[in-house]
């Protein structure tokens, strides 16, 4: 009965999104997130903030929502592209992407990647949504029954979890997570008030921006790696692997490999986007971690190396993240991203407050929203897939060009982000930084994981002992904590399970581990 | 080969220019203004917080009133985000690159107050030529709604018992929403230090804690509860300002009515530089008062929910004046300076 | 994927570790690290602890990381002390990353008093010819075109102000 009448508002919905106005808000949305995705540091937050005095004069709210909500999830596809192409993401979330989307690149693969990427997207989008339609009520509630306890359980599980992305070396990989940690210290703390690293420096009192972290990291880290190695490795055109669109440049064995990591991407991103402070990054390091130990389990492990799982898992998962975020967005008015939090001011300016009384009060505009949703995924699938024959010739650009371009790309994207050259400097630090990181093979996802991890793991753990009076039981007495803590312990435990088996019976292990990340 | 003293001497007039001096080089990263009669070029609105958030909402909104009434003649209006440190970033700014210039003004208000007192910062808002306050919001105390608080007075009642029982969630460590909290237990003539707040990133962070029941009272701008207090999953305890608002027909009580002594609004004023010539400072206030006259700031007003909160000139810089010996006075208390 | 062909693989990339890192550099990494973590572990106790109702405290966590940290680059010194001396000296060069970075720092310094126009056509010309282009006059337009296309592009559409500098934009 509910499903028929959702249903019938559903296509209430298409056919006001189906208006010429409307798709073309749509459209624009879509292509201008999909820019700012690529654009490094300009993210959709800043865009939808900085679009809003524009869209004041809208007569309907409804065109304002379409574009925003496009603006969205095309950044969330976008960044992907300057991942795979030229490892530099744009946004946390598409740094896992970069891990084996580049590796692909560089065997001439990145049209496979690409297209991965924007199926997946596609896939992902499109089955999220189907949830958000028929669900959104519930998983909202289930939401808002988070405790910190919970979050921090959660945090935690994630930490563990993701240990698959820290590399060859047990020390540099934790050495690249413990920096990343220290970097995430910075700043006042949120709870205290107490200034922490700051060198009595005005400018860190809010911490350093993640994304000063991923720019300097990547952009430009990369940017000076290559330089010093200009001499030594003559420049050589990126040979492409044929690729018809007729098959989405995908292979049958792409396919093959690429259709569960989809699914699995988007069940983890769809909830981790539906819970508060969840975000899309988590999702995306804990669907590489999963494919990457699917593929050890079955054998065919091109992890490493460029592996197309570890493209498609991620780039599926931080898609389904954005129609989770808008469950509790529009269920309960919460917002779970800063995105999510510029686009409730939009809602709030235009008059229309989301929450719980939301789909009884403005179905209309809801139902447009989630159908425009249908119609934008489906937007991004059809310009991307031809649009990857123009992608891939950045690889064509000459490298001084391409890496130049990157550099002044890179100090808009910090410059932007407070106007001043300050953020220039402290991106060029954390470059040279990632210079010396990447002459030392040293992993670099570890410290935006850590960046983004362990505020939030702080925070959750000294708000559940405040609020507990220092009592740390709370940790393993409320069941949804104990459950989710005992899921970490197993993580942390299982991949070692045969041999501490094997050790216990006396007899020598078969395999070291199961499915543990390769230590030296 | 020459590209190795090529570097050496590229990485040295780096180092030269480093070490020439932290105050050089903060001018020449910031850059900075000339003085002149106002207005006789551009006028810039500083935002000292990132794009999205009240004061930046404020500024947008005022450069739009401006713009649509052309009250600047040909002159346009431009804002600029400087963000930073609870506004601790770009108030120095202000303070000391544009002296005198009344063509840069900043939006400020008691959240910068409470960030620059807890920051221990040299700069305070007293530093700066205040123009007017514009406008206020109201603070609400709310709970879950299946919680046993009934009235502010049970609340209070519990904080006396026992402070460690009360968990309050609000924004910011030294915000507006923590000076309510450390306002309403003063006023109650309990002990302030004592109060257990848990500071949460905006308001949505801080709904979901009320929600799960993380939190025994939730504070925070009445905006930010509205929908959830409509769809009764959150009950009132008190609003902070001096006059009760109406909500859903129903008028809500105030921290004054239920019998504590207490008030705090989060006001939103508009500074200039310090050291604006007095002539530049009185058509200041002509042009404020002439945007806070208009018909469109009156139906920004209504739209965001924000109450009149005018004063100019001399008023204005008496009231921030107050403000920031009572915040500096209330962040001791709490035990958080 | 034949055995033969997976240990040449292996030994390839660990002849590429060796390029990249000399046992000598990673010694310094180590020792760089570990001043770093104790200084920043010392620091600790330099962070504001107001004493009050949080059980864990401003100090907490940051002890915790730099614990850990200096822990961590003690391994890896150890490691560095333990691997094979290579007698093979890098071949990369130091020019071309430090002349970035100073071209970088200068951006920087002059992006607001020159204004956002000439200060990048000049960083991406610099850029592109320390990165080996030889070609000036595409060097010189694509510098001024890419520019000029960002510049109008983000003030004009997205609203987000850049410097006007001696342009007087």
């Amino acid at each position: 009965m509910i499903g028929l009448s959702v249903f019938g508002e559903l296509m209430h919905g298409f056919s006001a999104v189906l208006e010429p106005m409307n798709l073309l808000w749509a459209i624009l949305g879509v292509t201008l997130g999909m820019l700012v995705g690529i654009l490094p540091g300009i993210g959709p937050a800043l865009t939808i903030a900085l679009l809003l005095p524009i869209t004041f004069n809208f007569s309907d709210p409804i065109g304002a929502f379409i574009m925003f909500a496009g603006i969205y999830y095309g950044a969330m596809y976008g960044g992907s592209t300057t991942s795979i192409l030229i490892n530099t993401p744009g946004e946390s979330a598409s740094v896992a992407t970069a891990i084996e989307g580049h590796k692909m690149a560089l065997k001439g693969r990145a049209r496979a990647a690409l297209a991965t990427a924007a199926i997946g997207s596609f896939v992902a989008g499109t089955i999220s949504t189907v949830l958000l339609t028929f669900v959104a009520k519930p998983i909202g509630n289930l939401a808002s029954h988070f405790q910190a306890t919970d979050y921090f359980a959660i945090t935690l599980l994630a930490m563990v979890a993701v240990t698959a992305i820290i590399g060859h070396s047990l020390v540099r990989g934790l050495l690249s997570l413990v920096v990343g940690l220290f970097i995430g210290l910075i700043g006042l703390d949120s709870l205290s008030g107490a200034p922490r690293y700051t060198f009595g420096t005005l400018r860190l009192l809010d911490g350093i921006d993640v994304v000063i972290v991923i720019v300097g990291l990547f952009a430009i880290g990369e940017t000076l790696h290559v330089a010093s190695k200009l001499r030594s490795t003559p420049e050589r055109p990126a040979v492409l692997e044929k690729g018809r669109l007729r098959t989405g440049y995908l292979n049958k064995s792409d396919w093959g490999r690429s259709w569960k990591p989809w699914l699995r991407g988007t069940a983890l991103g769809f909830p981790f986007g539906a819970i508060p402070s969840g975000g899309a990054e988590v999702p995306t390091f804990l669907s590489y971690s999963i494919e990457r130990r699917q593929a050890r389990k079955k054998g065919h492990d091109e992890f490493g190396e460029g592996a197309i799982e570890g493209v498609a898992g991620p780039e599926a998962a931080n898609n389904a993240s954005f129609s989770g975020v808008l469950v509790p967005l529009l269920t309960l008015g919460l917002p779970t991203s800063a995105t999510a939090a510029v686009m409730l001011a939009a809602f709030q300016i235009f008059n229309v407050q989301p929450g719980p009384q939301l789909f009884e009060d403005e179905s209309t505009l809801v139902w447009t929203l989630i159908a425009s949703l249908y119609i934008g995924n489906l937007i991004l699938l059809i310009m991307n897939l031809p649009l990857i024959q123009i992608w891939v010739q950045v690889l064509k650009v000459p490298r001084p060009l391409l890496y130049a371009g990157i550099l002044v790309f890179a100090c808009l994207g910090v410059y932007s982000l407070s106007g001043s050259g300050y953020e220039v400097l402290m991106a060029l630090v954390i470059g040279v930084v990632g210079f010396f990181m990447r002459k030392l093979d040293f992993p670099i996802a570890p410290v935006v994981l850590g960046v983004i991890l362990g505020p939030a793991m702080e925070e959750q753990f000294r708000r559940s002992l405040v609020i507990s009076n220092g009592d740390a039981s709370v940790f393993v007495t409320r069941p949804l904590s104990a459950v989710i803590i005992v899921l970490t312990v197993l993580a942390l435990f299982v991949p070692y399970l045969p041999r501490i088996v094997a050790r216990l019976r006396g007899t020598q292990p078969t395999h070291d581990r199961l499915t543990f990340g390769e230590d030296d | 080969m020459s590209r190795p003293r090529t570097a050496l001497v590229a990485a040295g007039l780096v180092v030269s220019l480093l070490v020439s001096g932290c105050s050089a080089l903060e001018k020449t990263l910031d850059g900075g203004s000339v003085a002149g009669d106002f207005p006789s070029r551009n006028v810039e609105i500083m935002v000292p917080a990132a794009p999205g958030g009240g004061w930046d909402l404020t500024a947008r909104q005022f450069q739009h009133v401006v713009q649509e009434k052309k009250l600047l003649g040909e002159r346009a209006v431009s804002v600029v985000n400087v963000t930073g440190a609870g506004g601790a970033v770009g108030i120095s700014k202000l303070v000391t690159k544009n002296r005198k210039d009344p063509h840069t003004l900043m939006i400020t208000g008691l959240v910068m107050v409470g960030a620059l007192t807890l920051n221990q910062s040299e700069i305070t808002v007293s530093d700066t030529t205040p123009i007017a306050t514009l406008t206020a919001e109201q603070e609400v105390l709310v709970v879950k709604s299946d919680s046993p608080l009934k009235s502010l007075k049970d609340l209070v009642e519990m904080y006396k018992a026992d402070p460690s029982q009360v968990s309050w969630g609000g924004g910011t460590i030294g915000g507006t929403d923590h000076i309510t909290a450390g306002t309403l237990v003063k006023a109650a003539g309990a002990d302030p230090s004592k109060v257990k707040y848990i500071s949460y990133s905006g308001g949505g962070e801080a709904t979901a804690a009320i929600l799960s029941g993380d939190v025994t009272v939730g504070i925070s701008g009445l905006s930010e509860f509205e929908e959830q207090i409509t769809a009764g999953k959150m009950r009132v305890l008190a609003t902070s300002g001096t006059e009760p608002v109406t909500l859903n027909g129903k008028q809500l009580p105030t921290m004054k009515s239920e019998g504590y002594d207490a008030e705090v609004q989060n006001w939103r004023a508009i500074v200039a530089p310090p050291d604006v010539p007095a002539a530049d400072r009185q058509r200041l206030i002509d042009f404020v008062t002439k945007v806070n006259q208009s018909p469109e700031w009156a139906e920004i007003r209504k739209k965001n929910g924000w109450t009149d909160f005018f004063k100019t000139g001399d008023d204005a810089t008496k009231f921030i004046a107050e403000e920031t010996t009572r915040v500096q006075g209330l962040e001791k208390e709490l035990g958080i300076l | 994927m034949s055995t033969s062909e997976e240990l040449l693989e292996e030994a390839v990339k660990a002849s590429d570790v060796e390029v990249e890192a000399s046992r000598l550099v990673r010694i310094i990494a180590a020792l760089v690290l570990i001043v770093l973590s104790a200084t920043f572990l010392v620091g600790v106790f330099d962070i504001r602890s107001p004493k009050g109702f949080d059980p864990a405290g401003p100090r907490f966590f940051p002890l915790l990381v730099t614990s850990a940290w200096l822990v961590l680059s003690i391994a890896y010194l150890i490691e560095g002390l333990r691997s094979p001396r290579t007698t093979r000296s890098t071949d990369r060069s130091w020019f071309e990353p430090v002349a970035l970075s100073a071209l970088l720092v200068l951006y920087a310094l002059l992006v607001v008093p020159l204004g956002y126009l000439i200060a990048t056509a000049l960083l991406f010309f610099a850029a592109a010819r320390v990165l080996g282009s030889r070609q000036l006059v595409r060097d010189i337009v694509v510098a001024v075109v890419l520019t000029v296309v960002v510049y109008v592009a983000f003030t004009q559409f997205l609203d987000i102000s850049l410097p006007g500098g001696v342009l007087g934009l």
